[in-house]
């Protein structure tokens, strides 16, 4: 059982959410990339983050972070409330950790990136990844997670967070690679 | 560093992720190796890429749909199905809350949220309301001190008997272990001014709290559904007892935990 600490008399309820919204509303932004990027679609992704959301408030009255800290609490509880859901449904994605990272990069993303159905693509590239691959880059990139925020919110140690974002980069290259040849 | 070294390092150094030294030793390399110099720009360029198209703005209504659902769910304790299904061979995922109506949704509010419950539920009896917070704060007295049971066992017959003499009435007790609920446990409780007993059982990770005390009358009313601040409630009446179970399940399950008990 997760400790948690519910907001305590209902006649607080109002002020009690509109702080909790005044802390996790700048950060729904990010929750929303991570859920798009971990769900199926975008129903699935707006069921993750409207859980996300009641977890969290339930969870507010335990937490006692700043405003920029609340980022990565939220995304690590968008990601639980994911990986809870049916919709996860844990894919048996193989992760090839052991092969060498080393690809070829001698293709260019930057002409792939002036292409006009260059966002088609790349989503299209980053859907083949496997979601734990994904997710790093989603959490770097778009949430702009240092290492050390994700290697907290996944349990994973830091270097595997560091190699699996350098995987993550190789394979959606690769990907990319291969849908122009 | 040799130039695989070098290779392997160049996705930590665009997340300046790299100790200083490293990272002056891979420009250092950069300057003179044509490949590492491609792959760097290949790196940056994909990162670009990634950060300007693989965003999605918040779909519009995100935020209100939110708050409007915190706020029903943070309101006092609303009935949100009246009739919950009374025959046990229903399907009880098929009765999809009512908390969905529109209109309600979009006054939100704890104040909107109990006048509602008042203009359109005028027989909603207020001890009923009463109960909820009761039961729900009971729910959580439970949680937060880790003081769920006083007679720790899976085993209904030691459970029951446990009560004797505790409390002047006998709850029904059974286990649901073989359909996903299994008994943890029991203790005494106090709600409605009377010792009551209170039956705790387990789905996956969550608790749920089952109180029970003998009906003042023998009038069965349908079993309700509560919500409050993401708990969920059903009353019933079984075996001349007021049955309360309160948990965060979600309501189909809770339900269906409810007819479970009911069967017996």
């Amino acid at each position: 059982m997760k400790p948690f600490m519910p907001p305590s008399a209902p006649f607080n309820a109002a002020e009690q959410t509109a702080r909790f919204e005044q802390l996790a509303l700048p950060h729904l932004h990010s929750a929303w990339q991570l859920a798009r990027w971990l769900a199926r679609n975008d129903a699935q992704a707006q069921e993750v983050v409207q859980e996300a959301w009641l977890r969290a408030w339930r969870y507010f009255g335990g937490f006692s972070g700043t405003v920029e800290d609340a980022r990565a609490w939220l995304l690590a509880i968008v990601r639980n409330a994911f990986y809870d859901s049916l919709a996860a449904q844990r894919p048996n994605d193989v992760l090839d950790e052991e092969g060498s990272e080393a690809i070829d990069w001698t293709f260019n993303p930057e002409q792939l990136a002036e292409r006009a159905d260059a966002k088609r693509m790349l989503e299209a590239a980053l859907r083949l990844l496997p979601v734990a691959y994904r997710e790093m880059l989603v959490l770097r990139e778009l949430a702009g997670c240092s290492y050390e925020e994700i290697a907290n919110m996944t349990g994973l140690p830091p270097g595997t967070v560091m190699s699996r974002l350098a995987r993550a980069r190789a394979q959606l290259a690769q990907i990319l690679q291969g849908t122009t040849r | 560093m040799n130039h695989d070294q070098v290779q392997a390092r160049l996705s930590a150094m665009l997340d300046h992720a790299l100790p200083a030294a490293e990272a002056a030793e891979i420009t250092l390399h950069l300057a003179t190796c044509a490949e590492c110099q491609h792959a760097w720009a290949a790196q940056q360029a994909l990162q670009t890429w990634i950060k300007r198209d693989a965003v999605q703005a918040v779909p519009a209504g995100l935020v209100q749909q939110l708050s409007q659902h915190l706020a029903q769910q943070t309101a006092a304790p609303v009935l949100i199905a009246a009739p919950a299904p009374a025959t046990v061979s229903e399907k009880p995922t098929r009765t999809r809350p009512l908390w969905l109506w529109p209109g309600f949704a979009g006054l939100g509010g704890v104040l909107a949220g109990g006048l509602l419950t008042l203009l359109l539920l005028p027989r909603a009896p207020e001890a009923q309301t009463q109960i909820a917070q009761e039961v729900f704060a009971s729910h959580i007295r439970a949680l937060q001190a880790g003081h769920l049971s006083d007679v720790v066992s899976t085993d209904q017959h030691t459970v029951k008997p446990w009560f004797a003499g505790k409390l002047d009435f006998s709850p029904p007790v059974h286990d649901l272990a073989a359909e996903g609920f299994p008994l943890i446990g029991g203790r005494l409780d106090y709600l409605q001014q009377r010792p009551v007993a209170a039956l705790v059982y387990r789905h996956q990770l969550h608790v749920i709290n089952v109180f029970v005390w003998p009906a003042s009358t023998t009038h069965q009313p349908a079993p309700r559904l509560l919500q409050q601040q993401g708990y969920q409630m059903v009353a019933w009446q079984q075996e001349g007892m007021n049955c309360w179970a309160v948990s965060d399940l979600n309501t189909p399950e809770l339900q269906k935990f409810a007819s479970l008990l009911q069967q017996h």
